[in-house]
């Protein structure tokens, strides 16, 4: 009933040849199952920008209808008021008038925020060039300029002028600058996009500490928005100039 | 011992039951999954065996011939575009054959040979459809299953006195209690093979 040694290492490899590969086998199956998941939850992920975006434009759009009624109604009833009103009733009056415009130009800048209507006609030109406008706030000026022709596919629109919109106000609130350009030029057929400004203590310290620790949210809705167009991003800090550029990818050049 | 070999005859019998049902409701499913089929019903017919000889040393030899072959042959009928009947045929000499040589040596590596085709094709499955995806915890299985079935065949072959092992009863429990999970679970994933 005894054995030699050999003849149990040969037993023993028996068995552990079977095993091993049962165990390579189930890494590998797990492996593609755990990759093949992550791609589909990946999908998700990015329809869900999609989501978001179909909604937006969705209560832009009925924000905008609600108030253009209701703002005809009221300024039927201010005409109908102040024929009825006379001295220090009219001019209450209006003053109330004139703050319910003020209320209202604020809600309709608002939902120009929310939804430009430019970003609506898919036209990348007029869309960048309004955002600059917008974000030109108090002593901050944004300026625009272009020296393209060809513009990428109309379905990237969406989610470069979110990327634009997230990188100059993450500069104007951390980099503290009043001046920023946003140039766009095509070259090589590749379609750029840079974002110029000033580098001063605060954006350099603000870059520091972004490369020392995890990245916000802002910052990786940026990066997903740009996965979702194939665009990639470039830092360069240029004669005390930051430059952040998106560029994005031939193939998704349209001419 | 008894009574799991009685829960094993209603689980293996219902099973069976299932796999004649499928098969009539999609029999073009059949040479697709032939494998599944051959490998419950010679599980069956084992499970049959050993209720009625108890523990026999030419019929666990005969099995251990029949499991590999079960996943092996299809395989290769599949490969050459055999049909079901030539594929049997094809099946039924393979196991004579196998039987004639008697070999341990030939079992050991006909068992490895459909481990090794039973982890390709769940890799293979797994990256294809998800119809095919949910195909594949039935193919791990069976690898666990063959994986098992090699580790005892090898441990009977070693000369050693097993009936002086203490611990060889709690192995044994183990490996009942995989195998009657492997039962269950097979009934879970059976549907997928004939019915999307």
């Amino acid at each position: 009933m005894s054995m030699s040694g050999d003849s149990l290492l040969i037993s023993l490899s028996l068995i552990i040849l079977p095993a091993f590969l049962a165990l390579l086998g189930i890494i590998i199956f797990s492996y593609i199952v755990t990759k093949r998941y992550n791609r589909v939850l990946t999908r998700l992920y990015r329809s869900s920008f999609r989501g978001v975006d179909t909604e937006r434009k969705r209560i832009a759009s009925e924000l905008h209808d609600t108030l253009a009624v209701s703002s005809i109604t009221l300024s039927e009833d201010f005409i109908e008021l102040k024929s009825k009103l006379k001295g220090a009733e009219l001019a209450t009056l209006q003053n109330i008038e004139s703050n319910l415009n003020l209320f209202q130009f604020k809600t309709h800048q608002t939902i120009e925020y929310m939804y430009p209507k430019s970003l609506a006609d898919l036209d990348w030109f007029s869309c960048l060039k309004l955002l600059t406008e917008q974000l030109s706030i108090g002593k901050t000026t944004v300026t625009f300029e272009c020296f393209a022709t060809n513009t990428p596919s109309n379905q990237h629109l969406y989610h470069t002028y979110w990327v634009v919109q997230e990188i100059i106000t993450n500069a104007i609130r951390h980099a503290n600058v009043d001046h920023l350009q946003v140039s766009i030029m095509d070259e090589n057929n590749e379609f750029i996009i840079s974002i110029h400004y000033q580098a001063t203590t605060e954006a350099i310290n603000w870059f520091i500490s972004k490369t020392k620790s995890k990245s916000g949210l802002g910052t990786l809705i940026i990066q997903d928005r740009l996965q979702i167009i194939g665009a990639k991003m470039k830092f360069e800090i240029i004669d005390k100039v930051i430059t952040q550029s998106i560029i994005i990818n031939n193939e998704n050049i349209s001419s | 011992m008894r009574f799991y070999s009685y829960l094993e005859f209603v689980i293996l019998l219902a099973l069976v039951l299932r796999l004649i049902i499928y098969t009539n409701i999609n029999n073009k499913a059949l040479n697709f999954n032939l494998e599944i089929i051959l490998y419950i019903i010679f599980m069956f017919l084992n499970n049959i065996s050993y209720l009625i000889f108890g523990f026999n040393k030419t019929s666990n030899s005969i099995f251990d011939a029949i499991f590999p072959l079960c996943i092996i042959v299809p395989n290769i009928g599949r490969k050459f575009n055999f049909n079901i009947l030539i594929t049997l045929i094809l099946f039924v000499f393979s196991f004579l054959t196998t039987i004639i040589f008697m070999e341990e040596f030939l079992y050991y590596f006909l068992s490895l040979g459909s481990l090794i085709i039973l982890i390709l094709t769940s890799i293979k499955l797994a990256q294809g459809s998800s119809i095919n995806l949910k195909k594949t915890p039935l193919y791990l299985i069976l690898i666990i299953d063959f994986l098992f079935m090699i580790i005892i065949q090898r441990l009977i072959a070693v000369k050693i006195n097993w009936s002086e092992s203490h611990f060889i009863g709690y192995v044994e429990n183990v490996v009942l209690f995989v195998y009657l999970i492997n039962l269950i679970l097979s009934h879970v994933y059976v549907r997928r093979f004939f019915i999307n």
